[in-house]
């Protein structure tokens, strides 16, 4: 029997239970195939102590996978509410195999502290190096690490998830497993806007994936706004046996050739880009 | 616009395709929409758009309807439905709204009723669709035409 996410949900509804809806998740994590599913490789860590949340299917539902497993993790997650929203954080806490609780009221000093007491901190770089030499999955995180130091982020804050993420992964094959997916997933090419992952490109080397979809009017008045402020927002590719194929800014490198742009900004993403789902999903 | 959006443009159904030009069939009166926008608000909160011609509702990566301008005339009318999150009630809300200000679905130059049966056998075919189905099957099977889409 073919199911779906959409599905399990649904009959996660129907009968009463998250945990239901967790273990379809398991089992469909370990049958999908695409690499880089990172809401599966989530949720399948999250299976191991997870307690029930309804926010967790009302976020996953409107599309919010992560703020989902957020909710899920509700009661066991301990974290200032304002670091919350940052997604990288959380998975380094669950990768870590971590269980920390949600505390609104904790400042980031008080923070700072627990992670420093529960994990040893050491010199960013002297980490990074340690990391390289954990093989792909620590090269993974140490590229994380680099990005958010050249970021700007406080490397201080980081380290002590990445550390714990060091530990982990030197004991536990699945865990590395999983920060490999993670890094499939394109994760780091979504931290944030300017992080060295954008880079420019000659748009020639950018294979459209679809016909133009906008109308003559709309499209002049993208070409106009480009002229006037060039291209503001990258142009999305998957990377697929060697060729680069545009997956969002179809219109946005049609403008680019039209203009006679030499560089395109451009974003390199993952497949799938945030976990599809099919039509047939619609027919619950 | 991006792979997993399946697009069309809304059109009046007080119009007969067969007088008048694309353009001609995709414009509208404000007043047309007067009563509706509040609906069209309810499921998709008016967001900012990248062009002050038009005024977007719902996210940009998401699904949207964009209301197009030029000066006070109302141009077009165009929805994109994001089949990686697309539910069935979302898209049933969207039926409505394109009821409620009578129009019909025009894509790929041809009109169609906004019915859900019509609109998923287009999404189905649709790139959108089939890509959103299964992403590395649509990819390899633009790698052996991708010179035609090249350039």
């Amino acid at each position: 029997m073919i199911y779906s996410k959409c599905a399990a949900l649904r009959q996660l509804y129907d009968q009463g239970g998250i945990n239901f809806y967790l273990e379809k998740l398991a089992a469909d994590s370990q049958r999908d195939q695409l690499d880089g599913n990172l809401l599966n490789s989530v949720v399948k860590l999250l299976c191991d102590f997870s307690d029930q949340s309804e926010n967790y299917v009302e976020k996953f539902q409107n599309g919010n996978y992560l703020g989902g497993v957020l909710s899920l993790l509700g009661g066991t997650l301990r974290l200032p509410k304002t670091l919350l929203l940052n997604r990288i954080n959380i998975l380094s806490a669950l990768l870590s195999g971590n269980k920390i609780t949600v505390d609104s009221d904790m400042s980031y000093r008080e923070f700072d502290k627990s992670f420093s007491e529960h994990w040893n901190l050491i010199p960013a770089m002297e980490t990074i190096d340690q990391m390289r030499k954990d093989g792909p999955a620590g090269e993974f995180w140490a590229d994380l690490l680099q990005t958010l130091i050249e970021m700007g982020t406080d490397p201080m804050f980081w380290l002590g998830l990445n550390q714990g993420l060091k530990n982990k992964l030197a004991n536990d094959p699945n865990t590395a497993a999983y920060a490999d997916k993670l890094q499939r997933g394109g994760f780091v090419g979504k931290i944030k806007p300017g992080a060295k992952v954008i880079e420019t490109i000659d748009p020639n080397e950018l294979i459209p994936t679809q016909k133009m979809t906008k109308s003559n009017r709309e499209f002049q008045e993208l070409l106009e706004q480009i002229k006037k402020n060039g291209i503001t927002e990258t142009i999305k590719y998957v990377e697929y046996n060697g060729e680069k194929y545009v997956v969002d800014g179809h219109h946005r490198l049609i403008a680019a050739k039209r203009l006679g742009f030499t560089k395109v900004p451009a974003e390199r993403v993952e497949l799938p880009y945030l976990g599809y789902k099919t039509v047939n999903d619609l027919f619950w | 616009m991006a792979l997993w959006h399946f697009s069309f443009l809304i059109v009046s159904n007080k119009k007969s395709p067969e007088n008048m030009s694309i353009d001609q069939l995709c414009e509208w009166e404000p007043k047309e929409l007067a009563l509706s926008i509040e609906y069209l608000q309810n499921i998709l909160p008016i967001e900012k758009s990248w062009s002050s011609a038009i005024k977007q509702y719902g996210n940009h990566d998401g699904t949207n309807i964009k209301i197009v301008f030029d000066n006070q005339q109302i141009v077009e009318i165009s929805c994109s439905l994001d089949l990686r999150t697309l539910t069935k009630s979302l898209l049933a809300q969207v039926l409505q709204y394109i009821e409620l200000i009578q129009g019909n679905i025009l894509y790929n130059g041809i009109v169609y009723e906004p019915t859900m049966e019509k609109i998923i056998a287009l999404m189905k075919q649709s790139d959108a669709g089939q890509f959103c189905t299964n992403p590395r099957e649509y990819l390899d099977k633009l790698s052996k035409s991708k010179d035609k889409l090249k350039g």
